[in-house]
């Protein structure tokens, strides 16, 4: 991919597939789906998670699957708060750099 | 290398964290192989890279809410350092918007810690002033003396001469030799005599100058540097 993806965005990415979920979901699962997106190396995932779950926007929690315990995260309220600031912030630079390829930004 | 190696080597590597936080990403990574199933073994290992940047990558994330700058991005652990300074900037002045604990700010806390240390510095540095001004008042005041001194010396020297000339002449009428030995004598203290007046002139005209300017120079140093700074 040309252009990097930082790391808000990696976060936002993830809350985002993450809240899709509303009974919350599982790091392979979540790997995929980001991968849709973006390329992603997949040891990069856990430690997002990780950190997402420390700064309280994402909880887990285990349920019994097929015979065996899975770790499911789902977004908190505060995590809910953070998407909402990332996907506005990310509308207002998109639609700054869009307006800049499609003509240029008139004086404001 | 297979999946039970994979895990043997990530446990090693990470017996250095905590316990907890090991258990917790060996688990992850547990449970992605389950769900990945048996048949994706080789692709995951493959596509996880070694477990030593599994590890690194971990290890740096649990650093990562400690203040320690770096972040993850899709590159993964290569990413990490790549970041540019830009975003993690931009991170950190969001995550102020957002009200998070802000560890960084600093800078008024230092503000209060100069002023502080400027106040318990003044005891010192007011006495150190008064000492430097007194240092040099003591070395204006010897000099002033061995001026005097040296002056003093060559007038008592020229009085001494006439004194002894004036002996000379009187005793020039009982005794020509010792007369003419003692106008010697005062000849020679008159010379010495003129000679240490017009030094203590010169001085007085020469020295004292430059001196003065010198000194007005070495005054003014330290309070044109105050100034600059």
């Amino acid at each position: 991919m040309v252009f990097n993806t930082g790391a808000a965005l990696l976060d936002a990415i993830v809350l985002a597939v993450v809240s899709k979920e509303p009974e919350g979901t599982y790091g392979y699962k979540i790997t995929q789906e980001v991968r849709q997106v973006i390329e992603l190396s997949e040891s990069t995932l856990y430690p997002v998670l990780r950190r997402l779950q420390k700064d309280e926007c994402l909880e887990v929690y285990d349920r019994e699957c097929a015979g065996r315990n899975r770790r499911y995260y789902k977004v908190t309220e505060r995590g809910d708060a953070m998407l909402h600031l990332y996907e506005s912030e990310w509308k207002k630079y998109s639609e700054k750099i869009s307006g800049m390829f499609e003509g240029g930004i008139k004086d404001e | 290398m297979n999946r039970t190696e994979f895990m043997q080597k990530l446990e090693a590597l990470l017996l250095d964290i905590p316990e907890s936080e090991r258990a917790e990403a060996l688990n992850y990574y547990n449970e992605y192989f389950n769900d990945a199933g048996v048949e994706n073994e080789q692709e995951v290992i493959d596509t996880l890279g070694s477990p030593e940047k599994i590890a690194a990558t971990i290890k740096e994330g649990m650093n990562d809410g400690e203040g320690k700058s770096g972040e993850f991005s899709e590159n993964g652990f290569r990413g990490y350092y790549e970041e540019p300074k830009e975003e993690v900037a931009a991170r950190v002045l969001s995550k102020e918007e957002r009200g998070f604990k802000n560890k960084n700010r600093v800078s008024g806390g230092m503000v209060v810690l100069i002023v502080i240390l400027c106040i318990f510095a003044l005891p010192i540095l007011g006495p150190l002033g008064v000492g430097i001004v007194s240092a040099i008042f003591g070395i204006l005041c010897a000099f002033a003396a061995i001026l005097f001194g040296v002056m003093a010396a060559g007038i008592g020297l020229c009085v001494g001469a006439v004194a002894v000339f004036i002996a000379a002449i009187l005793t020039m009428v009982a005794s020509p030799l010792v007369g003419i030995l003692l106008i010697g004598i005062s000849l020679v203290l008159a010379g010495i005599g003129i000679l240490l007046t017009i030094l203590g002139i010169w001085i007085l005209t020469k020295g004292i100058p430059p001196l003065v300017r010198g000194i007005v120079n070495l005054c003014r140093k330290p309070f044109a540097k105050k100034e600059e700074v």
